[in-house]
């Protein structure tokens, strides 16, 4: 396409009526410093502003101007009070967020080494975590007593945050072993994966999607099964409202290998496996 | 205004407000929800002043952009659609502005504009300026008109390039169609 047949196309992506390929090829070419179609531009954006100019001009009342001199005033006395405030909040949503890509990451990685063609990210950086971590805190330290429950966020985060190395930690460990679990005729949507492995305890990590709601007063419980054919308690938990669950457990004390994992439906403190089972690696 | 100057604020609410205003109005077609649009434009433009960018865009295009947005905004929020402004029913423009130049300028470029929208087929206007004024996209105008979408994407790049044609020929030692 020659220079003087983008010029009807830019005055299109000018005007919104370009589709995102198009428009993305015209800015490339445009930022590249080519002087005709900068012109094309500025022809496009002269149109642009006599539409937007065109509506003969209002008689704005007077209360319009005392009302924006009094937002200006309000926005500058709001400044210094809420500056560390906003601050926080953009810190606890930025470790928020690198929480989720670390344990998305993480998950993907576990997939990838067990043979999910799926898997393919490389786990986020706990460093770079912990440095959003230390500068949540930083701006913490600025804050005043309003930010009482944006301290507690950070603290819940800081909890989860140290759940989520320890969980990609395990994910990436070379020897983490994992089973995959099929909902049975209860739960035909059902499927979970357990990854788990042995260092200075038994290191357990489940994620389980497609669980219906339990029954009042009933939990899901993950139970494993070693070579001798003993199940062991791992854990309860309750799906969220997605039918999606995480648990996440360290048993003290020798384990021995897993070579089977089972979900059943028990009343919570249930001790021995005696519900029907839901999920099974088979 | 990127030193924190109210002054400058006010000055340039003073030049631009009824610009501003007209447009929102023309959008939003509500004179309460447009001087709440015209307000948050002001405000928008004097909370991101450090980092506009005189290279991008002239203080005035950057100004009735962002009124343009904040008007959508808000159009898009409600349910209900506005009712459409006749052109002719529009207030005066008000008088004694700060900059005669800059207005003379301005109301020029508005009469070109104008003149160069009235002459455009009913079918081009009403479709550029659903997709201009109210920021309906090819689909929505096409679902709302019955019309196909093929047809309204057309009609609209017809509507745009002829704008731009009447536009350069209005213009002073400007091209002849």
């Amino acid at each position: 396409m020659s220079c003087e047949e983008r010029r009807d196309a830019i005055l299109f992506w000018v005007m919104g009526q370009l589709e995102p390929g198009p428009a993305e090829e015209l800015r490339l070419h445009v930022s590249g410093g080519c002087a005709a179609c900068a012109a094309h531009l500025a022809e496009a954006r002269e149109l642009e502003l006599g539409l937007l100019l065109a509506p003969l001009p209002a008689e704005p009342p007077d209360s319009l101007r005392r009302r924006l001199v009094e937002r200006i005033a309000g926005a500058r006395a709001e400044v210094p009070r809420l500056a560390p405030a906003r601050r926080l909040r953009a810190r606890v949503a930025a470790i928020a967020a690198a929480l989720a890509v670390a344990l998305a990451a993480g998950y993907r990685l576990g997939g990838a080494r067990s043979g999910d063609s799926t898997g393919s990210a490389a786990p986020a950086d706990a460093a770079t975590l912990a440095e959003e971590l230390a500068a949540a805190r930083e701006a913490l330290e600025e804050s005043d007593a309003e930010l009482g429950g944006l301290e507690a966020s950070v603290r819940d985060l800081e909890t989860r945050l140290a759940e989520a190395r320890e969980q990609i930690r395990l994910l990436r460990a070379a020897d983490v072993q994992r089973l995959a679990l099929a909902g049975s005729a209860a739960q035909p949507s059902a499927r979970a994966e357990m990854f788990w492995q042995w260092r200075d305890g038994y290191y357990c990590y489940l994620h389980v999607e497609g669980l219906r709601a339990p029954p009042q007063g009933r939990v899901y419980v993950l139970w494993i099964e070693d070579d001798a054919g003993e199940r062991r308690l791992v854990g309860e938990f309750v799906p969220d409202a997605a039918g999606g669950a995480e648990l996440w457990v360290r048993i003290g004390g020798e384990a021995g290998h897993a070579r089977a994992a089972l979900v059943t439906l028990e009343p919570a403190g249930a001790g021995v496996p005696a519900g029907e089972v839901q999920l099974t690696s088979g | 205004m990127k030193s924190g100057d109210a002054r400058a604020l006010e000055l340039f609410y003073a030049r631009h407000a009824g610009a501003v205003l007209a447009l929102c109005r023309r959008i939003l077609g509500d004179s309460g929800e447009a001087e709440e649009a015209t307000l948050d434009s002001f405000v928008q433009v004097w909370d991101r002043a450090a980092s506009y960018d005189p290279r991008r865009a002239s203080p005035v295009a950057y100004l009735m952009a962002v009124a343009r947005s904040r008007a959508i905004d808000r159009l898009r929020a409600r349910a209900r659609r506005p009712h459409p402004i006749d052109w002719a029913g529009e207030a005066p423009a008000p008088t004694g502005t700060p900059d005669a130049l800059d207005e003379t300028l301005l109301a020029e470029r508005r009469e070109r504009m104008r003149a160069a929208l009235g002459a455009l087929a009913e079918r081009e206007r009403h479709l550029v300026e659903l997709s201009f004024y109210q920021g309906l996209s090819h689909r929505e105008i096409t679902e709302r008109l019955g019309i196909p979408l093929g047809t309204v994407k057309t009609r609209i790049r017809q509507g745009l390039l002829r704008l731009r044609d009447r536009l350069r020929s209005a213009e002073p030692g400007g091209e002849r169609p």
